[in-house]
């Protein structure tokens, strides 16, 4: 102190490192006060297109047409349980990652506050995980009773995830019989006809209706349809959760798309 | 967590005032939609049962005729033709109801052609029914009057019908290719030979440098340009025109500098070419009756191969208005200009196919040119030939099944034929010295 104020404006560097330190602060106040009362539009992210340097195709389309044949079929999808325990530890970890950036920023005093809370909270956190892992391994222990028996018990509702999961299974085990059958002479397959077809499905697996929701304008080819429809059945038989959809919703099947 | 902004909340919730109809109507088609894909391709499996009455002359005429209906059958690589040795039905009728339609699905025919030979004025009469086996009604029915000798128009007639029963597409058993071949030296000429390659017939004899053939709808007339001197003893790419009715030439176009790459419109009325006499080779439509022409194109760079599409109603080019050549299309009027081809850096000599739904080119790729197909917006390029020589100048089927095209692959360029899969490749000319520039003739009418 005493030797800033012994001749503050006698000294020029002392003078001009003042002025330099008025002027920052009044910028740095202007820009943060700024931020805080008309708080910036966000930087929306647009992803951009990558276009590579366009050249013409270098796999003949036979070659194409061998290798597509050659490819073996899709591995059936492994159902896998989510694992609820993952989950838990996600918490866990999103209360410690606040705290690593805390303890940079904020002073040591409140870092001590933070750091007790944190604890506190990872401590939650990590009792709360515990009950969900028991938790889980008590479903899984219940689940595998019932899946020990030769069928699901029909008092058994399937959570939503499930659900889904077995309704995607049953139309992609239809959809692989149809792509079995679905064959057209090479003529026609040349060509662009395109058609839509509802049918409706019985517990058994038995196309119960088929109705044309769009024709393709060339009979051979709507014929080819119905005989792939014919040659498929029976359908693999719906599950409990889709029975009620496709045996009276139906199901809509796009040749090709 | 930041709550969010009173603007975007508000945002959302407009959001989901307008979008909760449609959910609404979404959820009322609550139905699984399976897109089932592609299909495999699998060929319809044809049985040609023998003809009845066959005794003689009479017999082996039929004999014939059905074996070049075989032979044209499997010139389509679309049909599996089932062995006689397979066949169960033994009864003379051909009629529907005279025999078992059970024989024929028991072995998987998906056709059977019968038919019953009888001797006629003009040499014989033969009635064929081609019947469709999982429905077991006929598809066709006809009688066909033929000399003992010319069984080869017979078998070429019925495997067209059999085949435009089947598919519904023309058959292509009496078409024929017109090339340019420079047999025996250097001239260039204009050569015709049949589908498959047979029946070759040399049609020009002017000692000289033709290009650019080129089929009037009706097949009676083909155009061609070649190099000549004009009045003032200047050498000029002039338009002439062949005509079959007459064996006779007649010139077209002299117009100074290039008059070439013609192709009739389907209308035959009007054929479009390059033409140079304004300074720059832009795209005229030449009326061959008036002989008045009407300019395209208007470009600072060269505009070449036009090519109609199968309804008339736009033309694709090659142009180097962009720099490299690419190619485009346009409106019969010129309008509506749309560049097709961004891949690649030379892509030339495009040609629609009859079924409106692909466009065929020769595009530069690895050091040299090879047949490419896209859909008539310019998605999709498919390379059709790769690693056999260069291969240019594609001309489709009137089918649409297949592309001819030439080729250098073993040494001198050939014409070759190959089904738009680039599958089933068959070379067509031999001993031919170099053809280039086949063109596919339509079905004669």
């Amino acid at each position: 102190m005493q030797v800033l104020s012994s001749d503050p404006k006698t000294d020029p560097l002392s003078r001009a490192l003042t002025v330099s330190a008025i002027v920052h602060g009044a910028v740095i106040a202007v820009v943060v006060l700024k931020s805080l009362i008309f708080p910036g539009k966000p930087v929306i992210y647009t992803p951009t297109l990558r276009v590579d340097m366009v050249g013409l195709p270098d796999i003949t389309k036979k070659d194409l047409m061998d290798i597509s044949k050659a490819l073996p079929k899709e591995a059936p999808e492994e159902k896998i349980v989510k694992p609820q325990v993952k989950e838990a530890v996600k918490e866990d970890e999103l209360v410690l990652n606040p705290k690593k950036k805390k303890e940079k920023e904020k002073a040591k005093e409140k870092e001590k506050d933070q750091l007790r809370e944190n604890r506190m909270e990872s401590a939650l956190a990590r009792i709360r995980a515990l009950e969900k892992v028991r938790e889980a391994a008590r479903n899984e222990e219940e689940a595998a009773v019932v899946i020990k028996g030769n069928k699901v018990s029909k008092g058994t509702s399937l959570s939503g995830d499930a659900k889904e999961a077995a309704e995607a299974s049953y139309y992609d085990l239809v959809k692989d019989r149809l792509i079995e059958n679905w064959a057209l002479p090479p003529w026609l397959a040349r060509q662009k006809f395109a058609a839509q077809v509802m049918i409706t499905v019985s517990a058994q697996g038995a196309v119960t209706s088929v109705k044309f929701l769009k024709l393709s304008g060339n009979a051979q080819f709507d014929e080819a349809i119905r005989t792939t429809l014919k040659d498929s059945q029976p359908l693999p038989e719906p599950p409990e959760a889709v029975l009620d959809t496709v045996e009276s919703e139906g199901i809509v099947l796009g040749f090709p798309l | 967590m930041k709550t969010p902004h009173l603007g975007s909340r508000l945002l959302c919730s407009v959001v989901l005032l307008f979008s909760a109809p449609f959910a609404a109507s979404a959820r009322a088609a609550d139905q699984a939609y399976i897109a089932v894909g592609k299909a495999k391709t699998r060929k319809t499996i044809v049985a040609l049962s023998p003809f009845q009455g066959g005794k003689g002359s009479l017999g082996s005429a039929g004999k014939k005729a059905l074996d070049l209906v075989k032979t044209d059958l499997l010139f389509m690589d679309l049909f599996t033709i089932l062995d006689p040795a397979a066949f169960l039905d033994k009864s003379e009728g051909i009629a529907p109801g005279s025999f078992k339609m059970t024989d024929w699905s028991s072995i998987s025919a998906e056709f059977v052609l019968k038919g019953q030979l009888s001797s006629h004025d003009k040499g014989l009469a033969l009635e064929v029914y081609l019947y469709n086996v999982s429905t077991g009604s006929s598809v066709l029915s006809k009688r066909y009057i033929s000399s003992l000798g010319d069984t080869r128009a017979l078998g070429h007639t019925l495997a067209n019908d059999v085949v435009n029963a089947i598919t519904g597409l023309p058959g292509i058993f009496q078409t024929k290719i017109a090339m340019v071949c420079d047999r025996g030296g250097s001239k260039k000429e204009v050569y015709v030979m049949d589908f498959d390659g047979s029946n070759m017939k040399q049609i020009t004899k002017h000692r000289s440098s033709i290009t650019g053939p080129a089929w009037s709808p009706d097949g009676t007339k083909i155009s061609y340009s070649l190099v000549a001197k004009n009045k003032k003893n200047v050498k000029n790419w002039n338009l002439y025109e062949f005509s079959f009715k007459t064996s006779s030439v007649k010139l077209l176009s002299d117009r100074h500098g290039i008059n070439s790459g013609a192709h009739y419109h389907p209308d035959g009325e009007r054929i479009a070419l390059t033409m140079s006499f304004l300074g720059n080779p832009e795209i005229f439509i030449f009326n061959p009756k008036s002989k008045s022409v009407t300019r395209l194109t208007n470009s600072s760079g060269v505009d070449v191969d036009p090519n109609w599409s199968p309804d008339g109603k736009h033309l694709s080019f090659v142009s180097s208005r962009a720099g490299a050549p690419m190619v485009y299309k346009m409106d019969a009027d010129g309008g509506n200009v749309q560049r097709l081809t961004f891949a690649g850096t030379y892509n030339a000599t495009p040609t629609w196919s009859p079924q409106n739904n692909k466009i065929g080119f020769a595009g530069w790729i690895d050091g040299r040119f090879d047949i490419f197909i896209m859909n008539t917006d310019g998605t999709n390029i498919e390379r059709l030939t790769k690693n056999q020589g260069n291969n240019e100048d594609p001309s489709f089927s009137p089918d649409g099944n297949f592309l001819v095209f030439s080729s250098n692959r073993v040494g001198q360029k050939n014409i070759y034929v190959m089904n738009v899969d680039g599958t089933f490749v068959k070379r067509l000319t031999y001993g031919m010295g170099n053809c280039v520039s086949p063109r596919w003739s339509n079905p004669p009418r």
